[in-house]
C-alpha cells in the first residue's frame, strides 16, 4: 500500500477514534446531567410549575377537582388583612436584617483580614453560628429572651437597664427575631467578603498610599468598588434570604406562629400554615406566587443597580 | 505518560451500579416511619397514660357544686367477645394500619394485633407508628392522593377534612351499641353516618399544687366551685418580688390554646354559641363571646394572678411556680411524664363555672377519636379493618384499659360510674362534667390566627374587649365566607341533661 493509502487509513483510523472519544465524553457528561436535569425538573420546575397552575384554581386537598378561578386568590390574598400584614413583616424583616448585616459582616471581614495570625481562628469563630441547627440555637435564643427568667434582661438588669418584653411585645418582636437572624447568618457574609478581599490584589493598596491616600479613602475609592461583585452577590442573597424567612420566625413566634398581635407572621409561615394546615393549596400557592413575583422583581432591580460600571 | 485516578468507563460502570443498587433499593421494605423533633414546648396532643401512681384526691372541690354520680354497683366485667376465626369472605393479605408515636397506645395496640393475627391466619396488619408532626401532613397528602394506608388512627380535628373528601368508609350500624356511646349524636350529626369511633373524651379541668396551697393554708376541699371564687383564692396565692414581678402565678395560663379553650368553656356556660345555627359565621361578638374576652382580659389586668412576661402555662405549673393551670385531661400525663419534680405534688379538680352549677354547659369536649377506614381498598379488606377496630372495643374491660392508658373518660355511658373511671382523679375530674359538654365539631382553625390576634390585642394591650370582639367577628366572617368550606358544627347537637 502506498504511503498515502497508509497516510488515509490512519487518518481515518485517527477520525473514527476521535469520534468514538467525542461520544464517549458526551456519554459521561450526559452521565452526570442527565439525574441532575431530571432531580431538579421533578422536585423544582415541576412543583412551581404545578404551584403557579394552582394559585389559578380553589385546590383543597382531597378534592378531585380544582376548579378554575382565575384571580380569585391573588385578590383573596390582597382583602386578606392578615396577609397584608404579613407581607409588611416581611419587608420590615428584610429592613431590619439586611443593611446592618451586610455593615456588619463587611466590617468584621476587614478586621478579621487585618488580624494576622489569628485569622483563621477567628474566621471559624464567627462561622461557628451558621453551622449550627437553626431549631436549636432558636429555641435557646427564645429562652433568653425570656422576660422573667432570661438572660439579656437579667444582664440588662444588672446594668441597670430596662428590661424588655422581647418576644412577648408588639413592638419588639420582630427585632428580637431580626437580631438573632444577623448573628446566625454573620459568619457566612463575612467568609464571602472575606474571600473577595483576597482577590484585590495589594498593588492597588500600594498605588493608593504613594498617592496619600488615608485609610477611609483607599476603603471607598479602592476596597468598595473592587469588592463590588462580591457585594452584589452578598446583597441579592440577603435579600431574598430574607423575603423567605421561615425558621426563626417559626419557631420564635410562638404557637401558634404569628407572634403577638401578628407582628411576626410573615409571607412564608402563613402560606405554610394556610396550605399544608388549612389544606387551602391553592390559596397558599398564590401567596407563594405574590412573593416570588416580589422577589424577581426586586432582584432584577438590585442587579440593574449593582451592577459594575468600571473596570481597573 | 498520565495516570487518571478513574477512567470514565470505571466510573459510569460504578455509577450504573451504584443506580441499579439505589433503585432496587428503593423498591424494597416498607421504610421505617419517620420521627420528628418534638416542639419545645407543645405537648404531643395525646400522651403518656395515668398510671397507678396517679394521686387519689381525698376529697374534691366537686362534690360541693356537682350532682352526686349516682352510686351502682361494680358492673361484671364480660369476657373479651372472641374475634371471627375465619377472614371475611376468605381474604388473606395485609393492610397497613398508621399511628402517631404515643408509646403506651402502641405497644397496646401492638398487642391486640397480634391476638386478632392468631384468629385470622393470613391476614396481618402493618403497624406503623410514626412523629406526631408526620402523620396530619402524611395522612391528609396521601388519602387525597389515593395512596394511603387502609385504616388509620385520624385526630378529632383532621377527621372533617377527610370526610368532606369523601375517603372515609362509614363504620357498619352493627358495629358497636351507639345507643350508649356518648359520641353518637355528634358523630352522626354530618350526613347520619359515622366514620370513626372514640376511645375517651377530655375536658378541661383545674390542676392545682397542694404544697403551694397548704403553705397559704388553704385545705383542698376548699377550691370553690365558682370562677370569682377562684380567682379570689388565686389572688391570694399570687407572689410577687420586690420589684412587682410575678415569682409565683396564682393562675397559670400563658397559653393561646389554653387561653382559648376557656374562652370557649365561658362562651358555652353562658348558653352561647360559637357559630350561627347553619355553622356558617362566627357569633364571637355576642354578649357570651365579649364577656368571655373580659375574662380573659381580667385574669391579667384585673386578677392580675398571672403576667404575659411570667413563665408559659407549663413551664410555671411545672416547676412548681403556679398554684392554679387549667387545660384538658391530657395534660396530667404530660405533667407526670415531662415534669417529675412536682409528682405527688399537684391534683385536679373539676374545672370552674360562672355560677358554680353545671348547667347551662360546663364547656368543651375534645374527643378522642378512633381509627378511620379508607375507602379505596377492598370490600373484605374493610371488613376485616372493622373487625379489628371492634376487636379493640371489644369489652368493658378494653374500654376501662384505653380509658386509664389515655388518662381520660370511656366514650361508654354506662361505665362513667364504674370505680376505674370515679378512682382515678385526673379521669374522675373530667367524667363527672362529660354530660354538660358541648362538641363544636368541625372548627374553622384558619381562624385562627384572627383569634390570637384578638387575645393578644386583649392581654398585651389591655383593648376594649367589644370593639376588638367586633373586628376579630368581622375578620373571622370574612376568612369563614373565603375559604368556601362547608363546616360540620355539631355544637347545637347538644343535649343538656336536665337540672
Amino acid at each position: 500500500m502506498s504511503g498515502l493509502g497508509w497516510q488515509a487509513l490512519r487518518q481515518q483510523g485517527a477520525g473514527g477514534h476521535l469520534r468514538k472519544q467525542k461520544a464517549q465524553r458526551a456519554v459521561f457528561a450526559l452521565s452526570i446531567l442527565v439525574p441532575l436535569i431530571a432531580s431538579f425538573a421533578i422536585f423544582w420546575i415541576y412543583p412551581v410549575i404545578r404551584g403557579f397552575l394552582g394559585s389559578f384554581t380553589a385546590w383543597r386537598g382531597f378534592e378531585p377537582r380544582a376548579e378554575f378561578v382565575g384571580l380569585h386568590q391573588y385578590a383573596r390574598a390582597f382583602r386578606d388583612p392578615v396577609f397584608t400584614i404579613s407581607l409588611r413583616n416581611t419587608f420590615y424583616y428584610a429592613l431590619l436584617t439586611v443593611p446592618l448585616d451586610i455593615v456588619l459582616a463587611l466590617s468584621l471581614a476587614l478586621a478579621v483580614q487585618a488580624s494576622g495570625a489569628v485569622k483563621g481562628y477567628l474566621r471559624a469563630a464567627y462561622f461557628l453560628p451558621v453551622v449550627t441547627s437553626t431549631i436549636a440555637t432558636a429555641l435557646v435564643w427564645k429562652w433568653l429572651y425570656q422576660p422573667s427568667f432570661g438572660l439579656i434582661n437579667q444582664l440588662l438588669e444588672l446594668a441597670h437597664l430596662p428590661t424588655q418584653r422581647w418576644l412577648i411585645s408588639t413592638r419588639m418582636a420582630m427585632p428580637s427575631i431580626a437580631i438573632y437572624a444577623i448573628w446566625k447568618s454573620l459568619g457566612f457574609n463575612m467568609v464571602i467578603f472575606a474571600a473577595g478581599l483576597t482577590t484585590i490584589s495589594e498593588t492597588y493598596y500600594d498605588a493608593a498610599k504613594v498617592d496619600g491616600a488615608n485609610h477611609w479613602q483607599v476603603f471607598r475609592r479602592v476596597t468598595l468598588p473592587l469588592l463590588q461583585p462580591t457585594l452584589t452577590f452578598v446583597v441579592i442573597t440577603a435579600v431574598i434570604g430574607s423575603l423567605q424567612v421561615f425558621g426563626p420566625v417559626y419557631v420564635m413566634s410562638g404557637d401558634p406562629p404569628g407572634g403577638p398581635n401578628n407582628s411576626t407572621m410573615v409571607v412564608a409561615v402563613l402560606q405554610w400554615t394556610t396550605a399544608f394546615r388549612d389544606l387551602e393549596l391553592g390559596y397558599g400557592s398564590a401567596m407563594g406566587l405574590v412573593l416570588f413575583f416580589i422577589i424577581l422583581a426586586l432582584t432584577l432591580v438590585q442587579l440593574r443597580v449593582l451592577r459594575t460600571r468600571w473596570e481597573y | 505518560m498520565r495516570t487518571r485516578m478513574v477512567s470514565r468507563r470505571a466510573f459510569l460502570r460504578t455509577s450504573a451500579l451504584a443506580t441499579a443498587a439505589g433503585i432496587l433499593a428503593g423498591c424494597g421494605a416498607t421504610p421505617a416511619p419517620t420521627a420528628s423533633p418534638a416542639a419545645a414546648e407543645t405537648p404531643a396532643p395525646t400522651v403518656a397514660p395515668a398510671t397507678a401512681e396517679t394521686p387519689v384526691p381525698t376529697a374534691t372541690s366537686a362534690a360541693a357544686a356537682t350532682p352526686e354520680p349516682v352510686a351502682t354497683e361494680a358492673p361484671v366485667v364480660p369476657t373479651d367477645t372472641p374475634a371471627p376465626a375465619a377472614a371475611a369472605g376468605g381474604w388473606q393479605g395485609e393492610f397497613d394500619l398508621w399511628d402517631w408515636d404515643f408509646g403506651p397506645r402502641n405497644q397496646a395496640i401492638e398487642t391486640m394485633i397480634g391476638e386478632w393475627e392468631e384468629t385470622h391466619p393470613g391476614v396481618t396488619i402493618n403497624y406503623v407508628p410514626m412523629g406526631w408532626t408526620d402523620i396530619e401532613t402524611k395522612v391528609l397528602a396521601s388519602a387525597s392522593g389515593g395512596t394511603g394506608p387502609g385504616c388509620s388512627f385520624v385526630n378529632w380535628h383532621w377527621r372533617f377534612d377527610l370526610q368532606r373528601g369523601g375517603v372515609l368508609a362509614a363504620y357498619p350500624e352493627e358495629l358497636f351499641d351507639w345507643s350508649d356511646l356518648l359520641s353518637t349524636p355528634y358523630l352522626r350529626a354530618i350526613d347520619g353516618h359515622i366514620y370513626t369511633s372514640v376511645v375517651g373524651h377530655y375536658t378541661d379541668q383545674l390542676y392545682y399544687n397542694r404544697e403551694l396551697l397548704a403553705a397559704e393554708g388553704i385545705e383542698e376541699t376548699e377550691i370553690p366551685a365558682d370562677w370569682d371564687s377562684l380567682m379570689a383564692m388565686a389572688q391570694q396565692l399570687t407572689k410577687q418580688d420586690s420589684s412587682g414581678k410575678i415569682t409565683q402565678a396564682g393562675f397559670a395560663i400563658n397559653d393561646f390554646w389554653a387561653q382559648q379553650d376557656i374562652w370557649f368553656d365561658l362562651v358555652y356556660q353562658q348558653g352561647g354559641w360559637l357559630f350561627t345555627e347553619d355553622g356558617a359565621h362566627p357569633l364571637w361578638n355576642e354578649e357570651a363571646g365579649v364577656r368571655a374576652a373580659k375574662f380573659l382580659q381580667d385574669i391579667y389586668h384585673t386578677w392580675k394572678v398571672d403576667d404575659p412576661e411570667f413563665l408559659g402555662k407549663n413551664d410555671a405549673f411545672g416547676n412548681g411556680q403556679a398554684a392554679f393551670t387549667m387545660d384538658g385531661g391530657y395534660m396530667g400525663p404530660y405533667f407526670k411524664e415531662s415534669f417529675p419534680q412536682i409528682a405527688n405534688k399537684w391534683a385536679t379538680a373539676p374545672q370552674q363555672t360562672l355560677t358554680g352549677k353545671p348547667l347551662p354547659a360546663w364547656g368543651i369536649v375534645f374527643p378522642e377519636e378512633w381509627i378511620c377506614v379508607f375507602n379505596d381498598f377492598p370490600h373484605e379488606m374493610k371488613t376485616l379493618e372493622f373487625d379489628f377496630i371492634k376487636y379493640t372495643f371489644a369489652s368493658d374491660e378494653k374500654r376501662l384499659q384505653w380509658a386509664s392508658i389515655m388518662g381520660a373518660p370511656t366514650d361508654s355511658k354506662h361505665l362513667l360510674d364504674h370505680p376505674q373511671i370515679t378512682g382515678d382523679n385526673i379521669i374522675a375530674t373530667q367524667a363527672v362534667t362529660l354530660p354538660y359538654r358541648v362538641n363544636y365539631g368541625d372548627y374553622p382553625w384558619d381562624t385562627e390566627k384572627v383569634h390570637r390576634s384578638w387575645f393578644d390585642q386583649l392581654i398585651l394591650e389591655n383593648a376594649d374587649p367589644k370593639a376588638t370582639a367586633d373586628a376579630a367577628n368581622e375578620q373571622a366572617d370574612q376568612i369563614m365566607t373565603e375559604s368556601g368550606k362547608k363546616r360540620y358544627i355539631t355544637e347545637r347537637e347538644y343535649n343538656p341533661p336536665s337540672a
